[in-house]
């Protein structure tokens, strides 16, 4: 499994992600310090259960991987942790979300505050139909940011990080509704970098994208991971494997199994995450 | 008969089956047939009474010798007037009523509902209720109010003018402008809002950079629609500010105003000379036509154009 | 450069106050409660303004009845009888009782000979507004009252109540302020008009013995047992010797132009609707959709004018009948208004009628009428039925058209060839000429709370129950 995935990414010209595998902590997972913690969550669409008890620890500073069939709750229980679902109307929600120790569904917490430190980026790609340079520009200057050389700074950097400036740097000022749909969705990562979040959702943010590009953004992912905290949704087991420290698989709004992904993969504990792992169903 | 009414037909009764089919068919279309000529022979009648005196001059020059001859421009200037002041008040009023409701309310709320039936119901009340209202209130209550205050003794604002006028069709023209807006507003895709809100704006900062830049097209699609009505409506204006014949053009607020509807009905039942006078007519109620099909044409292009966005 | 995330201050507990925001956003809610409060006000202004008929005059009311006599004054009519539009005027006097008189406030002859006649609004124009041919008619031109009165009782002898009326009733009124000076002031005027009005002496003795009837008709309608009398007698004669406010001939006109108008537009609607929704090949319901939809933007001034000028003619000449203007033309004129409503909504009942339900049907083996008119239009009827209530509450209250082409005679027949007056039409044509705060003022604003109220019914049948109909068939089919 490994010599396959190395040789895919020689042929994508990106040997560092070896660099990933062989550099992932094989310490256990109650040894990290942790930057969100999720007790009994239940989510309800309704009447429709989306979560059931969902007890999750995320380490900070490192990749977590949320893998599971469609419709398990992966992209739902990214959302509980911004608070996204707030605006879903129906949506109601029991048990504690505990982001650097505190409850983030207390009345008293500032939503907003939240969201500044917990960037996303959306399993459907949702550029503003603005420009590329609005686009990036929009989370700094939400938080105040006026200098326009300072804003051009952080517009050239995210989109450098989210591997799409050469693409862009000539059309900053054109609308984004005008490129193709791998290169809004990494326009949409570098906007939600823009902000300089504590930590990132990655809602499934290569589905769309050709090889290369996924190589790119696993690439920042390896990198952002010394600054912020990381969870990605994905399909792609290989990717999970490539990229994350932590995974967890959901199954039906439950967590089954959660562990550091070199174990998940190796030697899972539940039936389940075998056979989803195996591929023999989802 | 009988066989004819089964739901399924024997191989028997195709033939008459076929000639009810027909007959189904011809009768809805001919109903489709007598709508469509009942509309182009309105419009061709008008233009035909009305082309000959449709000039410049018509459009740009008082009316002379009592009415009877010269032109239409203090009315459209009064009506252009009516629907600006009209605008100023239903276009904002409307457009945060509808923000309110698509962005704020939650839709089953109690207060949300509330609000929409009350739009409803203003879109249903009778337009001459609404000059009822126009009299009462903004004539009688608030501006003989005012001039209970400020000139005791004198009439400034306790009688119809331009301004009561424009406000009553303003009260009548908000759901038109609500609904529109609204409509627009939910074109703006749920993603994008979001990404918004997930970036750390708030709602409101969301409203005013992403929601209202989205759905401008919506809101002057609900100005436009607002505007050919208030073109449109005379009942409203009718003891509200609506003059037959003045010396001058609106110069404030009090005046009184003449109105391209008002000046047809006038001009078609109550002057003297209606039968000398009837070509005017003709021609001003092209006017009026052709002010507000350019208006609706417009507000349906814009409208189509949002719909085929939202696909 | 934002701050890295290590750099910036922790997560912690409580709002950050955002005051231009919370300030902006009250706004936003209190602006959006504007509709209902605008319902609230209006059903509130609208019925203050009758409710004196119930619960006697106000003192404002009284001065507000005070101050519009002034302009009253200016607008004593010198009624000459009008030849030019034969038509319009012989309908006008025929039948016509002491209501018409209102549209007739200022006649004059140029030195053409020509007449024209102004209506005023409300009654409350300065005198330079009032006088629109100041420019173009010489001072010399203008015909003096007390020349001209006569002569209109002479020859137009149907409106001589009218006018005898008008003033006897101001007459009243000023009795009443007698003490004020500016009352003093017009009721000198009112009398002076008046000896210019009625020359003979028996004009005027019968008005002063009229006025104190009346008096005493006032004093007795306050009782409240002459309420429901005066309301709903058959004669609707408000400005005359002794005011008449029987609605019958009103409830009566009304409801023969909305029947005719449904009985001819809502058949022709629904029937448009299924066309285009089942039968029309695409190319042509492209066509006559956004055909039938310009016809909701006619402005009712266009189509009354068309009815007045056009059609009432054509009719006439084809049908040979005796009225121009008619319940007839008039209901067919506001069918024109109602069917685009009706069209409207019942299109969109019959295309929200789930595919899949046509599909079964046609599975079936029904042929595509047999569908359309066994299956769809039963599917839809919720939403048909709520497209007739809604045209119905249309054509209730629509005012210009009938004002236009209905003839406005308060008839009590049930000849739909003979002229009628709807509620709506009656506000239209009298509110302009009324003595503010009188009793005529107050019965109009009565039937526009009707209108109102009826209106509202209507609207809340559909809200709640149709829509409600509509949504269980097609979720339950
Ligand atoms: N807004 C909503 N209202 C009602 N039900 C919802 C809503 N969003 C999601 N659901 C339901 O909740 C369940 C979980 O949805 P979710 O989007 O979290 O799945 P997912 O694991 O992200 O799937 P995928 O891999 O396809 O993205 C699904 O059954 C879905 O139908
Ligand atoms: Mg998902």
């Amino acid at each position: 499994m490994e010599t396959m995935e190395i040789q895919k990414n020689q042929e994508a010209g990106t040997p560092e992600i070896k660099t990933v595998m062989r550099s992932a902590p094989r310490s256990a997972v109650l040894h990290y310090e942790t930057k969100v913690s999720t007790r009994d969550l239940n989510l309800f669409y309704g009447t429709k259960q989306a979560l059931k008890d969902v007890s999750l620890d995320i380490p900070v500073k490192q990749v977590t991987a949320f893998i599971g069939p469609s419709g398990c709750g992966k992209s739902t229980y990214l959302r509980t942790l911004n608070r996204m679902n707030d605006t879903i109307p129906g949506c109601t929600i029991t048990g504690e979300v505990k982001f650097d120790g505190i409850d983030i569904y207390d009345p008293k917490l500032d939503v907003v505050e939240l969201r500044k430190r917990v960037g996303m980026v959306f399993q459907k790609s949702n550029p503003f139909p603005k420009s590329i340079w609005e686009n990036v520009a929009y989370g700094p200057k939400i938080l105040g940011e006026k200098n326009k050389t300072t804003l051009n700074e952080i517009v050239e950097k995210s989109l450098r990080r989210a591997a799409i400036w050469e693409e862009t740097k000539d059309r900053l000022h054109h609308s984004a509704l005008g490129f193709s749909g791998g290169q809004q969705q990494r326009l949409c990562i570098a906007r939600a970098l823009a902000t300089n979040p504590e930590v990132i959702l990655m809602d499934e943010p290569a589905s769309a994208l050709d090889p290369i590009s996924t190589a790119k953004i696993e690439e920042l992912i390896f990198e952002l991971k010394k600054e912020y905290t990381i969870i990605i949704v994905t399909h792609n087991m290989q990717q999970a494997a490539r990229v994350s420290d932590i995974t967890a698989f959901f199954y039906i709004g439950e967590l089954i199994e959660v562990g550091e992904t070199r174990d998940m993969f190796t030697n899972p504990k539940k039936k389940q995450t075998e056979d989803y792992i195996t591929g023999r169903f989802g | 008969m009988e066989q004819a009414a089964t739901f399924i037909s024997t191989s028997k009764g195709s033939a008459k089956r076929k000639l009810y089919g027909n007959i189904s068919v011809g009768v809805s279309g001919f109903a489709a047939l007598v709508i469509v000529s009942i509309v182009v022979v309105i419009i061709t009648t008008v233009i035909i009474g009305g082309y000959k005196n449709f000039t410049w001059e018509f459009l740009t020059q008082d009316p002379t010798e009592g009415m009877t001859a010269g032109g239409i421009f203090p009315a459209i200037l009064g009506t252009v007037i009516m629907t600006m002041l009209m605008s100023v008040m239903a276009v904002p009023l409307g457009t945060v009523t509808a923000i309110y409701l698509s962005e704020y309310a939650k839709p089953d709320s109690k207060f949300a509902r509330t609000i929409r039936f009350a739009v409803n119901t203003l879109a249903s009340i009778p337009s001459i209720v609404f000059g009822l209202f126009g009299l009462g209130f903004f004539v009688q209550f608030v501006g003989k109010g005012m001039d209970d205050v400020f000139t005791p003794g004198t009439l400034v604002w306790g009688q119809p003018n331009i301004l009561w006028a424009s406000m009553t069709m303003g009260l009548l023209t908000l759901p038109v402008v609500i609904v529109s807006v609204e409509e627009a507003i939910r074109t703006v895709p749920r993603e994008v809002r979001d990404a918004s809100l997930a970036l750390g704006a708030t709602r409101l900062q969301t409203i005013r950079k992403i929601v209202i830049p989205g759905s401008l097209s919506g809101i002057l699609t609900g100005m436009i629609l607002a505007i050919s009505r208030g073109a449109g409506e005379v009942a409203p204006i009718l003891f509200t500010g609506a003059a037959f014949f003045l010396p001058q053009i609106p110069h404030a607020l009090t005046s009184q105003f003449m109105h391209l509807g008002y000046h047809i009905y006038v001009l078609s039942t109550q002057s003297a000379n209606v039968d000398k006078t009837i070509p005017l007519q003709y021609t001003t109620t092209m006017v009026l036509l052709l002010l507000t099909f350019t208006l609706n044409i417009s507000a349906v292009i814009l409208r189509s154009r949002l719909r085929n966005k939202l696909k | 450069m934002p701050q890295m995330p290590s750099e910036r201050s922790p997560l912690t507990l409580g709002k950050k106050i955002r005051f231009f925001e919370w300030l902006i956003e009250s706004g936003i809610r209190a602006l959006s409660f504007f509709s209902f409060a605008a319902i609230i006000l209006i059903f509130i202004f609208v019925f203050k303004e009758a409710s004196p008929i119930f619960f006697g005059k106000s003192e404002a009311e009284k001065t507000a009845a005070k101050d519009s006599l002034a302009s009253v004054i200016n607008s004593q009519s010198k009624s000459v009888p009008d030849t030019s539009t034969v038509h319009e005027k012989i309908e006008k006097v025929i039948k016509g009782k002491g209501a018409l008189k209102g549209t007739d406030v200022l006649v004059k002859v140029d030195e053409k000979g020509n007449r024209k006649k102004v209506t005023t609004n409300g009654g409350k124009v300065e005198q330079e507004e009032y006088d629109p041919f100041a420019d173009d008619t010489k001072p010399s031109d203008t015909v003096k009252k007390a020349e001209k009165k006569p002569a209109a009782i002479k020859e137009l002898p149907k409106k001589t109540p009218a006018v005898i009326g008008l003033s006897a009733k101001e007459k009243k009124d000023s009795i009443q302020k007698a003490n004020a000076r500016i009352a003093q002031a017009i009721k000198d005027s009112i009398e002076r008009a008046q000896a210019d009005a009625l020359t003979s002496a028996k004009d005027k003795a019968e008005a002063d013995s009229i006025a104190a009837k009346e008096k005493r008709d006032a004093q007795e309608s306050k009782s409240g047992t002459n309420l429901g009398k005066m309301l709903i007698g058959n004669t609707w004669q408000p400005v005359s010797t002794v005011p008449k406010f029987g609605m019958l001939p009103l409830i009566i006109g009304t409801l023969k132009v909305t029947l005719i108008s449904l009985l001819f537009g809502a058949p022709l609607a629904i029937l448009a609707a299924l066309f285009t929704s089942m039968f029309a090949p695409k190319w042509l319901r492209e066509i006559v959709k956004p055909v039938i939809e310009l016809l909701a933007g006619f402005p009712s001034v266009v189509i009354g004018f068309f009815a007045l000028i056009v059609m009432a003619s054509v009719f006439q000449d084809f049908f040979h009948y005796e009225f121009r203007l008619n319940s007839l033309v008039g209901g067919i004129a506001m069918s024109f208004a109602i069917i685009p409503i009706i069209y409207t909504i019942s299109e969109d009942a019959l295309t929200a009628v789930p595919q899949a339900l046509k599909d079964a049907s046609t599975a079936l083996g029904a042929s595509k009428w047999q569908t359309a008119f066994k299956v769809v239009l039963p599917a839809a009827i919720p939403g048909v039925f709520a497209a007739i209530i809604l045209g119905f509450g249309r054509a209730f209250g629509e005012t210009m058209i009938a004002l236009m082409a209905t003839g406005n005679a308060p008839l009590t027949s049930a000849n739909i060839l003979e002229p009628v007056r709807t509620f709506a039409a009656t506000i239209g044509a009298e509110m302009a000429e009324v003595v503010f705060g009188d009793q005529h003022y107050n019965v109009l604003f009565l039937i526009g709370s009707m209108l109102f109220i009826f209106t509202f019914t209507l609207n809340s049948v559909v809200e709640f129950y149709v829509r409600k109909k509509l949504m269980r068939r097609i979720q339950g089919l």
